[in-house]
């Protein structure tokens, strides 16, 4: 079924992606030699390969067309190269940026079989339209990471090869558990793409959120209007230098909507004990996120 | 000394495995193992106190002693069809974790974890009185005075451990057909800091502990089917939260004895309530003529809770037919549901055409509840107005089109229009609809192999349909900032630059601000600088340097009125704030091969350095009102917050034989903070008792060595 599904799936961006980059003449004379041809030449590559799951998987348990030709699965047949000695590069598909294809041409080698599940939103997604490719984050040809075959040894490397700001946050005075190996970024994003704002994984902030802090999923009695619309109104999850990863420090944040009466009001001393000291509003307005108390409108009780 | 007999016997265990394997690997040829180990020591040049370490191991176990920070083993069967896979870190520590996974290549498998998670919130926590889950935090009669409070022993470390648990099924039956069951658990138990409210007398407040003892449940179905030209997808997700500490009581410390206006001798607070959310979701994608694509998502949630409500107060002395209860439970009823749909299409050369529209609505299906009466802090009896429990039904709608065209392969060119509408119900929220546009454009230039540009620039306007204050005790003109109107501006530059092949700089500035133009009072601007510098070397396949910087400064303007008594409008109490923030994050990295296949090097450096400053002003000298009026509505500043961590580790490892290595390491990280809100804070500070507990500085140093051992196993065979 999954040859069946190959020979349909050939798509036009993939045959003329990687057919643009073969020279007619090559392509004419270009057949597929098997992967006995790439060990002579490519040992460590191979045995590197051969070692992760995918080598597992086209070298030995392969299921599909293009994972019964091994190699050229993925890098196109291998004759003129392995006729001309390993000089003539013209037939085969080279990822990365030494092979010249664009990251839409080699990406779309890869989502002949990963077009599915995590990667369905992934064209048109925010990577895919900056010109991400997928041997940006993955490495096929052997293991650095504990899993997703990744370029770096965790989530966290990977994505910061760019997301240079948010590796910086993970520095922070609070942060998430990332930088320590507890949870990684594709906790709650999708980098192949998503339906949802961010990359989310979740519906909404507020729903990616409570999936594992659900103590403050809800529904509350009292409800606290920002909390319902989304937890990033008050929290920057990446990282801050406030107290509770706050965008910016108590009593200033409550401060900016509650102009009614009485103590949220004054401008407060250093020397106003409860209003500024410990943990300030949140000392007597502890459950600001939700009061389930019958008397808990102030979210005090 | 239990921790690292655990480890060490562990490590004993796993190297038994390990060599009884690559035993039976010599004897059965065929199948292939895989695995490595590593075992250390650590060891700490000076201790840190207890009483500094709630930063230092805010998330990990850095205990010294034996440590096992890796191990790992996969068994492939002789035809490369099955695999078992078992991973563990930081064994027997308290943030240890171990995944094991079994599968057949292509078809299916099992996977599970399990894993614990400290979070450490306070280690210099300071408390009298006794405490139990049945009668909670209670104190003698009388009540302890100041000096007894300020004399407090330390408690023990207040800390909460996450235990994520996890168990997955997946399987393959076709190429076309994939399933999936995962279930989750995430135990939490402990206890971590919190606030009481009493009011009395002054509106007094008491720190305690709240107890955590939560479990999250999590299954979750997925099927996704494949067909040559569409794909399909659909999930269910159930979720539940169980708290089985509903409620916590403490002691009043200023109070012994309840009365009906003076104060209650107890407290109670409802703490986190169970609930239950089931979720749907189909999606689909299918490829159209013209290298078109378009995808779609449906998804529907329901929440729910009904946890029987506490009574309104534990006071004895308070009592009126107002304070019954309208309802048992709240019946918590609430739906969203998500459409969202997109399309991409590259009929044309070089251009790109994408559109998307989404919406998302929440509606709260929960009945009208209204409390003729309520309890204030357990202290005060309030009768004068009912209090209505309001629900914040809203919409969110988003559309974009955009257009990439890449006239030459050297440049891509993007024009983006997007569109956010919310609305929100106007008998609970001062606006009504939000419509927000945003034009964007951007560029990704390669004009040389060796330079990159990519550029954006955006400007979005946010206006509503009108501002009515929903409550008479509000500022007329404040403008909340969710829902105030915005013009909000953002520009980004990203340039990378290979100058000689082993060199890479990368430099880059962003800009965003967040203009709330029409706001007389509350957040007026949210305005954020950043811009940095990333250079990486290879002089030769031996050596590897990286260094970065990066400057962040943002700058948040706010306005206010304090408001007192019948001092509601006075001019001059308005004030204004500041929060003025910088943060600085530097970064530097060497990798050197100093003997190939023998010695190697490593050392890392970081530092994060960060400054928060309050400056407040009157804009005019307050006057007008009593004279603790004009004191209260006087604006000063507040003292500047720090912090700055600096981790670094230089560490070498040899490698001994053909199966063995060994690492050395040094790990410094120091860590000051300045805060003037929790540094020094006594436990009785006014009126107020607190834990006296807050972050503390920390300076570590740490040797550590670990010997690993990674055994040939099986065989490295080519597979042909």
């Amino acid at each position: 079924m999954r040859a069946i599904t190959m020979k349909l799936l050939g798509p036009a961006v993939v045959a003329v992606a990687a057919l643009a980059a073969v020279p007619p003449a090559a392509r004419a004379q270009n057949r597929y030699v098997g992967s006995e041809q790439c060990f002579d030449c490519h040992k460590d590559e191979y045995r590197h390969f051969a070692a992760t799951p995918k080598g597992k998987l086209f070298l030995e348990q392969p299921r599909t067309e293009d994972q019964k030709r091994g190699c050229e699965g993925c890098h196109g047949p291998g004759e003129a190269h392995v006729q001309s000695g390993g000089e003539d590069m013209t037939g085969l598909i080279r990822f990365g940026k030494a092979g010249g294809l664009t990251a839409a041409a080699q990406n779309a080698i890869c989502l002949r079989c990963h077009d599915r599940t995590a990667r369905l939103f992934w064209e048109g997604s925010a990577h895919e339209a900056r010109g991400v490719a997928c041997t940006s984050c993955h490495t096929v040809m052997s293991s650095v990471s504990d899993r997703a075959q990744l370029k770096k040894s965790t989530v966290a490397e990977t994505c910061g090869q760019c997301h240079k700001d948010r590796t910086a946050q993970l520095l922070r005075f609070t942060h998430m558990p990332l930088r320590e190996g507890q949870m990684d970024c594709t906790s709650c994003h999708n980098p192949h793409g998503s339906p949802n704002e961010k990359l989310l994984r979740a519906a909404s902030v507020d729903e990616v959120c409570t999936s594992c802090h659900a103590e403050k999923r809800g529904p509350f009695l009292w409800e606290h209007a920002p909390v319902v619309e989304s937890c990033s109104n008050c929290h920057d999850a990446h990282g801050s230098n406030h107290e509770k990863m706050l965008k910016i420090s108590k009593p200033r944040l409550c401060q900016q909507c509650h102009i009614e009466t009485s103590h949220p009001t004054g401008p407060q001393s250093a020397t106003a004990t409860r209003f500024v000291m410990g943990r300030q509003c949140t000392n007597c307005h502890f459950n600001i996120h939700g009061s389930n108390h019958p008397s808990g409108f102030a979210f005090t009780r | 000394m239990t921790t690292n007999f655990r480890a060490c016997a562990l490590a004993l265990t796993c190297l038994a495995a390990l060599a009884a394997a690559r035993a039976a690997a010599q004897q059965v040829a065929t199948p292939r193992l895989d695995g490595s180990i590593e075992l250390g020591m650590r060891g700490y040049l000076e201790s840190v106190p207890v009483v500094q370490r709630s930063k230092l191991e805010e998330y990990r176990d850095l205990g010294a002693g034996a440590f096992l920070p890796a191990f790992w083993l996969r068994y492939w069967t002789g035809d490369g069809r099955y695999a078992v896979d078992l991973r563990a870190r930081d064994v027997a520590r308290g943030d240890q974790e171990y995944r094991l996974r079994a599968f057949r290549v292509g078809k299916g498998g099992l996977e599970a974890d399990w894993g614990q998670l400290p979070h450490l919130f306070a280690t210099n926590a300071r408390m009298l009185g006794s405490a139990s889950a049945s009668s909670g935090f209670t104190l003698p009669t009388p009540r302890p005075t100041t000096a007894d409070w300020n004399a407090a022993p330390l408690l023990a470390p207040a800390r909460v451990r996450w235990e994520p648990a996890r168990a997955a099924l997946w399987a393959a039956p076709s190429s076309r057909l994939d399933l999936r069951v995962e279930y989750t658990r995430i135990g939490k138990s402990g206890e971590r800091p919190m606030g009481m409210a009493f009011g009395s007398p002054g509106s007094n407040t008491r720190e305690i502990l709240e107890p955590i003892d939560q479990t999250v449940h999590t299954l979750r179905l997925t099927q996704s089917y494949a067909a040559a030209r569409w794909q399909v997808q659909t999930a269910y997700t159930f979720s539940a939260f169980r708290n089985d500490a509903s409620s916590v009581l403490a002691d009043n410390p200023l109070v012994a004895t309840n009365g009906a206006t003076t104060g209650a001798a107890r407290g109670r607070t409802a703490l986190a309530p169970d609930n239950v959310a089931h979720t749907v979701n189909v999606a689909a994608a299918a490829a159209l003529p013209l290298r078109s694509r378009v995808n779609a998502s449906v998804s529907y949630a329901v929440h729910l809770q009904d946890v029987a409500f506490l009574p309104h107060t534990i006071n004895s002395a308070i009592s009126n037919p107002g304070l019954a209860l309208p309802r048992t439970a709240l019946g918590g009823d609430v739906r969203t549901s998500v459409i969202d749909v997109g399309a991409v299409s590259r009929a044309l050369p070089a251009l790109t055409l994408g559109l998307h529209f989404r919406r998302f609505d929440l509606s709260d299906r929960t009945g009208e509840l209204v409390f003729p009466a309520h309890v204030v802090n357990d202290r005060s009896l309030a009768t004068t107005e009912p209090e209505d429990a309001r629900r914040f039904p809203f919409s969110r709608d988003n559309a974009r089109a955009e257009a990439r065209w890449t006239p030459v392969p050297a440049l891509a060119l993007r024009a983006e229009y997007g569109w956010e509408r919310w609305a929100r119900d106007t008998a609970v929220r001062d606006v009504g609809v939000t419509n927000e546009h945003t034009p964007r454009l951007a560029a990704d230039l390669t004009p040389a192999p060796w330079l990159q540009l990519h550029a954006s620039v955006s400007r979005a306007w946010k206006r509503g349909d009108g501002y009515t204050p929903l409550s008479d005790a509000e500022l007329p003109l404040l403008r909340r900032f969710d829902m105030a109107d915005r013009i909000r501006d953002r520009a980004d530059v990203v340039v990378v630059v290979t100058p000689i092949e082993p060199v890479t700089l990368s430099g880059t500035f962003s800009a965003r601000t967040d203009d709330y133009d029409r706001s007389v009072y509350g957040l007026q601007f949210d305005r954020g600088r950043a811009a940095g510098a990333d250079v990486t070397w290879a002089p030769g396949p031996r050596l590897a340097l990286s260094a970065g910087y990066l400057r962040e400064a943002t700058r948040v303007r706010q306005r206010s009125k304090y408001r007192q008594g019948t001092a509601l409008d006075n001019p001059t109490f308005d004030w204004v704030s500041w929060t003025d923030d910088v943060v600085e994050t530097l970064s530097g990295s060497v990798t050197a091969t100093i003997v190939p296949g023998r010695l190697s090097a490593f050392a890392t450096w970081a530092r994060s350095r960060a400054t928060s400053e309050w400056p407040a002003t009157n804009p005019t000298t307050p006057a007008g009102g009593t004279a603790a009026q004009n004191t209260s509505a006087t604006a000063t500043n507040l003292p500047t917050l720090e912090d700055e961590l600096t981790p670094a580790r230089l560490m070498a490892r040899v490698q001994l034989a053909r199966d063995w290595s060994a690492s050395v390491g040094f790990d410094y990280e120091r860590l000051t903070e300045r805060d003037f809100r929790t540094d020094g804070l006594l436990p009785a500070t006014g009126s107020d008792i607190f834990l006296g507990a807050g972050p503390s500085g920390y300076r570590a140093r740490v040797l550590w060595a670990s010997i690993g051992f990674r055994p040939a196993l099986g065989r490295a065979r080519p597979i042909l």
